[in-house]
């Protein structure tokens, strides 16, 4: 059976989100036509509002409805340490943490040679004018424990360290509260290169 | 539903929503595959580190209705150093680039193409100069195409098949036969790359050692070049273009 064509432009539209299959996007689409017409309203007008007023931050390239954005222009933050990661969510992810109090630059992706991603399509350009500009004491890579991340740590320690900057990495390792007996090869492995002295 | 087992190495991923990984790996048995790994974003799985890229494990695959899906995975060698070095790691992603493009499903000739890129990998991660880097992946990429169909052609000239000459008599290499082309056909030939007997002594070479005895008169510029050369032909071979071969120019040179 085919649908009518208003839905099934519907169903096509939700498609487009990452992870929604086909089975998916119809139950949306048929939970969007249970809906009382003011909820649908709501619904559109809180994505056509987030489209419009949600734009990168020009210094640290942040998702923010300001720009300079709110982390930036926070003066209680130490602007001598700018944390670098991939995407805003690990941005949000780090400050669930409440454990720093630096800034932060967002380079909206990894270099990725599969994918064709190389450092031009990042915002790394705009990270070492901020550096120039800043002078901050410490950059500390906050990337995903992927090759991809891995790559793009690498690189950018080679461009950074130069410039007399103190270049620090996460630590990789075991999730807490996992069990040792339990961990993959791959990240045992890391967690040994990445050990420390006990103080 | 069955179960079935594979050493594979991990070439590509894709997100598949909020968790999952759809992987793309070079199995031994069965050469390409495409399978499912479930949970491996979350920092809890244990199948996280094993579904990394430029990873080669023991796997318990079950087949699913659309793609297969990874059950268990055991590391056989994870490659560790060519995860601390720039350079290794963009022609470990140069390698697996050309293990997709050109590896297929239910390959017949998946054991000796997994042997091969397994043996690459390893030697990239063991060795330590550039020289040697080049000289594997040089290595890899003539044992690959001709394993794969497309062996290059050293002896005579690959358009007229004139073999008048002697090997180091040659001084064109065209991309697209695929081999040293002799002078009165390379006027008519498209595209050529100029080359000399050190070239052709290297790849020769290439084809049979790990790594030569005698490498006093190694060159760096030369293996570039001989690196380079290839290069051409195995884009000139491939159906796409291939993405890596920008990020080496970009990030090696
Ligand atoms: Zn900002
Ligand atoms: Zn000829």
């Amino acid at each position: 059976m085919q649908y009518t064509k208003p839905l099934a432009r519907l169903i096509e539209e939700f498609q487009k989100l990452p992870g929604i299959g086909p089975k998916s996007a119809q139950r949306m689409a048929f939970q969007i036509l249970k809906m009382p017409s003011a909820e649908v309203q709501k619904f559109c007008d809180a994505i056509l509002e987030a489209k419009e007023k949600i734009k990168y931050c020009r210094t640290c390239f942040n998702m923010s409805s300001e720009d300079p954005c709110e982390i930036c222009t926070d003066t209680r933050r130490d602007k001598h340490m700018i944390c670098v990661i991939s995407e805003t969510k690990d941005l949000i992810a780090l400050e669930r943490t409440r454990e720093y109090k630096g800034k932060y630059h967002v380079l909206q992706g990894l270099i990725s040679p599969l994918d064709g991603i190389t450092p031009n399509d990042l915002r790394i350009k705009e990270l070492l004018e901020r550096l120039d500009k800043e002078n901050p004491e410490e950059v500390i890579l906050a990337l995903n424990p992927s090759v991809e991340g891995e790559a793009t740590s690498l690189y950018l320690s080679r461009l950074i360290k130069p410039l007399g900057i103190k270049v620090t990495r996460i630590a990789f390792g075991l999730p807490a509260g996992a069990d040792l007996e339990y961990a993959d090869e791959v990240t045992l492995a890391r967690a040994l290169e990445g050990r420390r002295e006990i103080l | 539903m069955a179960n079935y087992k594979a050493q594979a190495i991990n070439l590509k991923s894709y997100n598949l929503g909020e968790s999952d990984k759809i992987m793309v790996m070079y199995s031994r048995e069965h050469g390409l595959i495409r399978c499912v790994a479930k949970g491996v974003k979350k920092s809890s799985s244990s199948l996280g580190g094993r579904m990394q890229l430029i990873v080669a494990n023991n796997l318990l695959l079950a087949k699913g209705r659309n793609l297969d899906i990874v059950c268990q995975a055991e590391v056989i060698e994870s490659f560790s150093s060519i995860r601390n070095d720039m350079t290794k790691l963009i022609y470990s992603f140069y390698c697996a680039e050309l293990i997709n493009n050109f590896g297929l499903e239910n390959d017949t000739n998946s054991k000796i193409i997994y042997d091969l890129s397994f043996e690459a990998l390893k030697n990239i991660s063991i060795f330590s100069s550039l020289e040697e880097i080049l000289w594997t992946v040089i290595r890899f990429k003539l044992r690959l195409m001709e394993a794969v169909g497309y062996a290059i052609e050293l002896n005579q000239c690959v358009r007229c098949n004139d073999i008048e000459h002697n090997y180091s008599s040659y001084h064109f290499f065209c991309p697209e036969s695929g081999g040293v082309i002799c002078g009165k056909c390379e006027e008519k030939a498209n595209k050529t790359l100029e080359i000399d007997k050190r070239h052709i002594s290297i790849f020769k070479d290439a084809q049979i050692y790990d790594f030569p005895e005698d490498n006093s008169n190694f060159d760096k510029t030369l293996l570039y070049s001989c690196f380079n050369i290839l290069k051409e032909y195995v884009s000139a071979k491939s159906d796409k273009k291939l993405k890596t071969p920008e990020m080496i120019e970009t990030l090696c040179c």
